[in-house]
């Protein structure tokens, strides 16, 4: 299983129940590494709606800390638009193709 | 407008431990974050972090509808404002008074489920810090508040300039029907967005379930949005006409705050 876990290109509705299957099995099996932070890329999101920023959300109430290591433009924009830009966190954040910020 | 049930009352009473524990950690970080700045008043890192901690007790006081909060909390981050934007320089006066500012919503999230705690010598003392913050971000409205005999309340009539921009405040709650109705609150979002500028936007994770007992096709989404603009409480509260019936919305704005727009643009 890798480091870090890959969003799936469509993060919405459509695909929320298995989405969110796949990140609480891999969140599980990470927690039960002890490691300090997972690491959540969104490299590969290209859909994506509230239900699907709703998935980390819920993520964010779990006991493990989680940071948001890359991110697609319609991620991002997505975050912004609803008040998620704080896991836009430049610190951890790689920047991709698209926006950048020196 | 705002639309109450019991529905409602339940998700504030499950989500408000988490919102006053967060909130007490934002505010012990400003108290910090301001002895910090005495000791080093240009470090700018300091200030934006100090702004941010401040916006975020506003941004989730606003989710619960927590207005005496986002009222108060709304001038100190004005404040905060200038001084990030170099036109007011911390002094050690300021920084008193910025400490005894966050005393003060430290009392107002402690005793936000209990009204009966604002007592009129604590509504006096936030009216008292209320002036001396305008005194310093806006010498004209300070002289006026003074000149007209007391403290703005929730009943003040200040007009607003006609047909201006105005910043309305947004707090919508989704209910849990939202997504399986086909609606988003990221469209409403985005639509909110393009009728003008937004100065603020924030969603509440708090509002959410642990991934471990989330439905994932429940919506428990909620934001509050700050939302410069020169459209009408019709135009902001039509973004919503697709999901009034399963949502709770408060439109506010805030120079009229606690009265109803008069539909006279």
């Amino acid at each position: 299983m890798s480091d870090r876990f890959e969003l799936p290109s469509e993060l919405n509705i459509y695909s929320a129940l298995e989405s969110r299957d796949a990140l609480l099995t891999w969140v599980t099996a990470q927690m039960a590494k002890a490691k300090g932070y997972l690491e959540i890329s969104a490299r590969d999101v290209v859909e994506v709606d509230g239900s699907g920023l709703q998935l980390l959300a819920a993520l964010s109430n779990m006991e493990q800390t989680w940071h948001l290591v890359e991110a697609s433009e319609p991620f991002a924009e997505a975050c912004r638009t609803l008040g998620f830009g704080d896991w836009l966190d430049p610190l951890y954040l790689k920047s991709h193709s698209g926006e950048s910020n020196p | 407008m705002s639309y109450s049930s019991d529905a409602d009352q339940d998700f504030i009473a499950q989500a408000m431990p988490a919102f006053i524990s967060e909130a007490a950690e934002q505010i012990e970080a400003i108290e910090t974050l301001l002895l910090e700045l005495e000791e080093q008043p240009d470090n700018r890192e300091l200030l934006d972090s100090l702004f941010r901690c401040a916006h975020t007790v506003k941004g989730s006081a606003g989710i619960f509808g927590l207005n005496r909060v986002v009222e108060f909390t709304h001038h100190v981050e004005t404040l905060l404002d200038k001084m990030r934007d170099g036109d007011i320089a911390l002094t050690p006066d300021i920084s008193t008074l910025l400490l005894q500012c966050n005393d003060q919503i430290k009392f107002l999230v402690d005793t936000a489920a209990d009204e009966g705690a604002d007592t009129p010598e604590q509504k006096s003392d936030r009216a008292d810090l209320v002036t001396q913050l305008q005194a310093l971000t806006d010498p004209a409205a300070a002289a006026d508040v003074v000149s007209t005999g007391g403290a703005k309340t929730d009943n003040t009539t200040v007009q607003t300039p006609e047909g201006g921009l105005r910043i309305w405040t947004i707090s919508a709650r989704f209910g849990p029907e939202t997504f399986r109705n086909g609606m988003d609150p990221l469209s409403i979002a985005r639509y909110l967005r393009d009728m003008g500028r937004v100065v603020s936007v924030r969603c509440g994770s708090e509002t959410v379930p642990p991934l471990v007992n989330l439905n994932p096709e429940s919506c428990y989404l909620s934001f509050f949005m700050e939302l410069e603009t020169t459209a009408n409480r019709e135009d902001i509260e039509g973004a919503f006409s697709f999901v009034l019936d399963d949502c709770e919305l408060d439109v506010v704005a805030p120079e009229t705050e606690g009265q109803r727009m008069a539909p006279c643009d």
